[in-house]
């Protein structure tokens, strides 16, 4: 039998080592054949490829369509961008009569916050008002595979499996070096899931100060957590902030319709 | 367009769609690149990954719709962004010679050999470019397909070894070909 014979031999071995159904210790084997065999390295590869195209076999299609697409010249638009981004509201977009509106309704809320403080059953309200809206925000962030071993995508994968508190301890270990408003986000996130809405704010509250796209979403998640927590003041501040937000504007409005009362 | 029609273009490959998010999204994508150390050239790349990651994560039923379809499409797109920065950031100074051996990428890199891979997307091209030959059809079959080679040579009545010997060739000629296409384009 000659070389490629010998290959042609291997063609099921290729197959399911690709599809991940070879049994470990044949795993082994198989794997140290490859890195000594350049031949069947090379028939591999092509295996590989032909998988992979299989994979993205439409996306691979549009490829062409969308390099066309792309060319065509588009100019930064800056104004959305910074609104995007933007701690504050865009004042322009509020009329003397609503800033005079809002701000006595602020004082309204102030008022009425003081008074029913320490009422349980002010508490029990904003808490019913908020548990509809917490529920675990979804995992946008994206890894290579190359770090796969490291704290912050592990803790991603725990997120995603609802095991929060590992979540929170990983993130934990990762900020301790890392500086990364979306690490913030995650760790106030898995917090609010395991109801430690006291300690989600100050992650929270780091992610809400950041440039991020993440910033309104975590805004909308602390003012939720200042709802669990029966603090109506500062949950109302952060909804006016949010009531232009495209994602969470209609939501924050209509929170803020319910708070009114209070 | 609706998020519906946009979702549905983007698992058909809708360059309709492409378009518009494009026009839609690709300023405030744009924007961002510029005001984060980026430049006009990094758009593309960017917005291209971003677009295939969020097809991939549409197709794979990854993605759950709840109305906040542009704000995730703008924090992927700056996730890309920053894994740009962290690449070129770790990129070595000095040039690597390219071995044409394609990496190993789990699910969320696929997007990124997609876009950046011209020997995937070579091979694909002359795929694609093969008529109706015998060597397309038995490819197709057995890699695209996911049809056993026992099965093949059953309705094609091929010899079941000289069919396992065709393929193993074709899949050369396809990659000696791909080859050649990207040699010219360089």
């Amino acid at each position: 039998m000659n070389h490629s014979e010998y290959l042609l031999t291997l063609q099921d071995d290729l197959r399911s080592y690709l599809n991940g159904t070879m049994e470990s210790e044949k795993k082994k084997t198989f794997e140290a054949l490859l890195q000594t065999d350049q031949d069947l390295m090379g028939e591999f590869q092509r295996h590989r490829c032909l998988d992979l195209i299989r994979r993205s076999n439409t996306m691979l299609k549009a490829q062409p369509d969308i390099r066309q697409i792309l060319k065509e010249p588009i100019e930064p638009d800056f104004r959305q961008y910074d609104e995007l981004h933007s701690d504050k509201p865009a004042r322009r977009y509020f009329s003397g009569k609503l800033i005079a509106g809002a701000a006595i309704g602020v004082i309204l809320l102030l008022i009425g916050g003081a008074i029913w403080r320490h009422s349980a059953q002010q508490t029990e309200y904003l808490q019913e008002l908020a548990d509809p809206f917490m529920k675990p925000y979804q995992n946008i962030v994206h890894f290579n595979q190359q770090h796969s071993d490291e704290a912050y995508p592990r803790a991603m994968e725990e997120y995603e499996n609802g095991r929060y508190p590992q979540t929170v301890k990983l993130l934990n270990e990762y900020l301790r070096s890392n500086n990364n408003e979306n690490a913030f986000f995650y760790t106030g996130m898995s917090l609010g899931m395991i109801k430690k809405y006291r300690q989600a704010i100050s992650p929270f509250k780091s992610a809400a100060q950041s440039k991020s796209f993440i910033a309104p979403v975590a805004k909308w998640y602390l003012a939720l957590s200042y709802l669990e927590l029966g603090e109506a003041k500062e949950a109302a501040a952060l909804l006016k902030e949010l009531e232009n937000d495209d994602s969470h504007g209609a939501d924050a409005r209509l929170l803020l319709q319910k708070l009114k009362g209070i | 367009m609706g998020i519906q029609m946009i979702l549905e273009g983007l698992s058909q490959g809708n360059p309709e769609t492409f378009k518009f998010l494009h026009r839609q999204y690709g300023p405030i994508v744009l924007a961002h690149i510029l005001r984060n150390n980026g430049t006009r050239d990094d758009y593309e790349d960017v917005f291209n990954l971003t677009l295939t990651t969020i097809w991939q994560k549409v197709t794979d039923g990854v993605y759950k719709e709840e109305g906040k379809f542009k704000q995730f499409f703008l924090a992927v797109a700056e996730n890309k962004w920053l894994e740009e920065l962290r690449r070129k950031r770790a990129k070595p100074s000095f040039a690597i010679e390219e071995n044409f051996q394609i990496a190993d990428p789990g699910e969320e890199d696929l997007a990124r050999a997609v876009v950046k891979d011209q020997r995937l997307n070579a091979i694909f091209q002359v795929l694609e470019s093969w008529n109706d030959t015998v060597c397309k059809d038995l490819i197709v079959k057995f890699h695209l397909e996911e049809i056993s080679l026992l099965e093949i040579s059953q309705k094609t009545g091929y010899d079941y070894n000289n069919l396992r010997k065709r393929i193993f060739d074709c899949r050369k000629r396809l990659e000696k070909q791909a080859m050649e296409l990207l040699s010219v384009e360089r």
